[in-house]
């Protein structure tokens, strides 16, 4: 059988290899939550939660190209604004039901990041790159500073935050009290996260879609196609924050606290998602969540051994029982990110399809009768999953474009 | 030194200040009469913890030592009265509200382990993980000389959490559910130790010396499975403020310079209280964020500029050096600035004061409630001291003994001497450990003489009493300031949220 073998996008061998995939990830999920202990769980939920914020954060740096460092701004916004409301410091409708609120502090959260995020968005319309990152890390330092702000501390808690927000599951759930908080909180991530991923997919395929595809290929060629740049930029700038906002809200209601000064709502949060994005592929569907799963677990790992390097398989053979190294988890995880940028450029999911192409090649439907494999396109023609190609003369629908096409990774990528 | 010498009066004015706060449960006659009781006893407590103290040297943390303290109570006038009021207020769980009370009532078999959740990577890893290597040394210690609790090995297991509340968090899930600790010891931090009270009340497992000193810890009623170790910030607080009136009259000026988190912010709340009652001025407010690890050249400018005559800072980790330099070169600029400084007991360590060379550091107040084993004389002369250092020693620990390793080692003696009084009880459960920790009433080798480590059912607080410290930079020590202040039960217990 010569390889790669072709499979056309849509057929049984194309809807088998998606089944296995989800099947595959749904035994994951399934072994988690009836084999794993609590603290495990509790992990995996982590992990979720940060993928969703990658979701939002992929669809503005991944497929838009617009470095943002802003994210954990969204996240912290979407924790400070759920925890306002569970806490009570600001009016909230459904304060005593525990069916509503939930729903209704994630909405709350959504919808302010979503405001915020548009705002923020403007100064993307004439920044870009590290610029761009820069104007964003002063937001989330802003944000930071905002929270903090003892002018506010009646409402946000100042420098102290906000703490006890009891968020226990709702009686239709089934579950009860404190000890099945970690199960709710898992569901509702994961349900969470389905439903931007979907989001985040259907936006993909529509007409904004394609235009963030374009913008991030080559924005002078995008605005001369007709692509409106500010109205593109601006509105994923507000979905994108928006989706972080929930990640955020989830975040501080899990941990039953918000303060300004975890980590995770300041620079050391930004980075933190853009280290899962680029781990799990930026411009990929399944990126976030690979992306956070590595980073949770194998952060993780790097922590307990440097709790006890003695007793790890990693460094056990080198160290005896009594020694401590002050800081070792650090340098372990930060090793690990090294060697995965060296031997996985292209992130988890990019690296992952790079070997899958090597065995079986996706072949999209293509709607341009004029577009067929091994003949040039039009400048302008829809290419593979309906992207617009940037009207290179000598783009052409090989086996690897279309894997590119299939991922919607950025070009330099495939 | 040179400005009070009327540190017992400070005790009693102290304790009405204290009174006069809102997280105390009583109301304020009740805090006074504990205060005036507390001021009564206090000799008597002093002579008591003289005794224990030579009694301990060879013997710490053994299993006998509270009733050696209720042997020791017979000999008092006041005997019947004071078990009477023990036997009132001894405090007992309620275990019928846990998530699992069988488990909260469940002998404790085999290897007996405990969890700690502390800073090894990250920035504040430098300052802190020689905490976890004290708590190490205690358990290495206690299971070479006795074998364990009544022969039931003691295991430590120690995690790290990046001083970040949610990895606590993670941290103690994985303690509770994978490593199945019988307790919690030691954790360090305000926010990370607020993370996961809620869930270890809930699973009822204890959460012995939470390494903090805000009010929280005193929620005897909400929160009874929790238990602090440091001294009570309001205390510290308090004490401050009613050395200022003592010393520099009232209507004097003070600045503040804090670090704005939940630490800074329990010791501005309770100063600004003091404040108010005893009609100090606060004429300068200046913050740092609590990753900031530059010099705070312009908070100096401004409180130079307002010139007050007593400054509180509340810094954090290295900062309280990065102060103390900035205090040094702004004397050294602004002949007429020279206000009495007093700096939190969180800095009371010569690693922090050492450092600075520059005279900022000299003259500056602190407090500590544990001995200075870096002071040569102690270290040569205190009974409690000698035993502590010999047997650090003996661990084969590589740590400072005198660093940030004294706390680790407190928290550890705190959490197996517990531990031992549930063993010896009868029967070693989770119940059983917690309920021996809030009845506490010991005095270790490091605790200064004339203070016990005391509570129960009303008295939340295990820390309630320091001696105020001066660094001599000449000498490169602290020498201590008047005598010991002792407000042991002035607190009650904490009913904020």
């Amino acid at each position: 059988m010569d390889l790669p073998i072709r499979v056309d996008k849509g057929s049984w061998l194309h809807w088998l290899g998606r089944v296995l995939l989800f099947g595959a990830f749904g035994l994951f999920l399934y072994r988690a939550v009836t084999e794993w202990t609590r603290s495990g769980l509790g992990l995996l939920t982590d992990a979720l939660i940060i993928a969703i914020a990658v979701t939002g954060l992929n669809l503005i740096t991944g497929y838009t190209g617009q470095l943002s460092l802003g994210h954990a701004g969204f996240f912290a916004i979407g924790a400070f604004v759920s925890a306002m409301l569970v806490s009570g410091k600001i009016w909230t409708p459904f304060l005593e039901s525990n069916v509503w609120t939930p729903g209704w502090t994630l909405i709350a959260a959504a919808l302010v990041c979503f405001v915020v995020g548009v705002v923020v968005g403007i100064p993307a319309l004439r920044l870009k790159g590290i610029y761009l990152a820069l104007v964003t890390l002063v937001f989330t330092e802003a944000v930071r500073a905002f929270f903090k702000y003892e002018e506010f501390a009646g409402v946000t808690g100042g420098a102290t935050g906000l703490k006890n927000l009891n968020y226990l599951p709702p009686s239709w759930t089934g579950l009860e009290g404190r000890a099945d908080l970690v199960t709710w909180f898992f569901w509702l991530a994961l349900v969470i996260l389905i439903v931007a991923s979907i989001l985040s997919a259907g936006l993909l395929r529509s007409r904004i879609g394609r235009s963030m595809i374009a913008t991030r290929d080559n924005e002078t060629a995008a605005a001369v196609m007709g692509v409106n740049l500010a109205k593109t930029k601006t509105v994923v700038f507000g979905i994108s924050a928006a989706i972080a906002g929930v990640a955020g809200s989830l975040f501080g209601l899990k941990l039953g606290l918000v303060e300004a000064d975890i980590p995770i709502f300041g620079l050391f949060g930004s980075v933190t998602l853009l280290v899962a994005l680029i781990v799990g592929g930026a411009a990929q569907n399944w990126g976030p969540l690979i992306g956070a799963l590595f980073y949770v677990f194998v952060n993780d790992y790097a922590r307990s051994v440097g709790e006890a390097p003695a007793d790890s398989w990693l460094l056990g053979w080198l160290i005896d029982g009594s020694t401590q190294l002050d800081g070792l988890g650090g340098v372990v995880f930060g090793v690990m990110l090294i060697l995965f940028a060296r031997f996985v450029p292209l992130g988890a999911v990019g690296t992952l399809k790079t070997w899958r192409a090597r065995l079986a090649v996706v072949i999209p439907k293509i709607s341009v009768p004029a577009a067929t494999a091994g003949e040039p396109m039009a400048s302008g023609d829809v290419s593979a999953d309906g992207a617009v190609t940037d009207g290179v003369a000598d783009a052409t629908v090989s086996g690897a474009a279309a894997e590119a096409a299939d991922s919607d990774a950025p070009a330099s990528d495939s | 030194m040179r400005r009070s010498k009327k540190l017992f009066a400070l005790a009693a004015a102290s304790a009405l200040v204290i009174a006069a706060c809102g997280d105390d449960d009583g109301g304020s006659s009740d805090t006074t009469e504990v205060s005036e009781t507390t001021a009564a006893e206090e000799t008597t407590e002093t002579s008591e913890a003289d005794e224990m103290s030579d009694e301990e040297t060879t013997e710490t943390s053994e299993a006998d030592d509270m009733s050696e303290d209720d042997d020791m109570s017979e000999d008092d006038g006041s005997a019947d009265d004071e078990e009477a009021v023990a036997e009132a207020a001894s405090f007992a769980v309620d275990t019928s509200v846990c998530e699992d009370p069988d488990a909260a009532t469940a002998t404790i078999d085999g290897t007996i382990k405990i969890g700690t959740s502390i800073p090894l990577s990250g920035g504040p890893a430098v300052l802190f993980a020689p905490f976890g290597s004290g708590q190490q040394a205690y358990i290495d210690y206690y299971n070479s000389e006795f074998g364990g609790v009544n022969g039931q090995e003691l295991e430590l297991i120690v995690k790290d959490d990046q001083y970040t509340a949610d990895l606590t968090k993670a941290n103690s899930d994985e303690l509770v559910f994978d490593d199945e600790v019988a307790v919690l010891g030691g954790v360090i931090g305000t926010p990370n130790n607020l993370a996961i009270q809620a869930d270890l009340n809930a699973q009822c497992v204890p959460q012995l010396w939470a390494s903090t000193g805000a009010p929280n810890w005193g929620a005897v009623d909400e929160f009874p499975w929790t238990t602090g170790l440091l001294v009570a910030y309001d205390i510290e607080s308090a004490v401050w403020a009613n050395w200022i009136v003592d010393n520099l009259g009232e209507g004097s000026t003070v600045g503040l310079f804090y670090v704005n988190n939940e630490f800074g912010q329990s010791y501005v709340n309770a100063f600004n209280v003091a404040a108010d009652e005893l009609g100090l001025d606060i004429v300068a407010e200046e913050v740092i964020d609590p990753t900031d690890s530059g010099s705070p050249s312009g908070q100096m400018t401004n409180l130079v500029e307002a010139n007050p005559d007593a400054i509180l800072a509340i810094p954090l980790g290295g900062q309280c050096t990065a102060f103390m330099l900035e205090l040094g070169n702004a004397k050294a600029a602004n002949p007429e600035f020279d206000p009495a400084v007093y700096q939190t007991a969180t800095c009371a360590n010569p690693i922090f004061y050492g450092p600075v060379d520059n005279g900022g550091a000299d003259g500056v107040f602190t407090s500590n409630n544990l001995k200075d084993v870096n002071n040569p004389d102690t270290a040569a002369n205190d009974p409690g001291a000698i035993a502590y250092l010999e047997a650090f020693a003996a661990t084969g620990s590589d740590a400072d003994p005198g660093g940030i390793a004294v706390a680790g080692w407190e928290s550890m003696e705190l959490t197996v001497y517990a531990i031992q009084q549930a063993a010896d009880a009868g029967e070693l459960t989770r119940e059983t450990i917690i309920n021996a920790a809030r009845n506490i009433n010991h005095v270790s080798n490091l605790l200064r003489d004339g203070l016990t480590y005391r509570m129960n059912g009303e008295d939340g607080y295990i820390g309630e009493g320091a001696q105020i410290l001066v660094w001599s930079e000449a000498d490169q020590t602290f020498v201590e300031e008047g005598d010991i202040i002792n407000l042991e039960g002035s607190l009650g217990i904490y009913s904020g949220s």
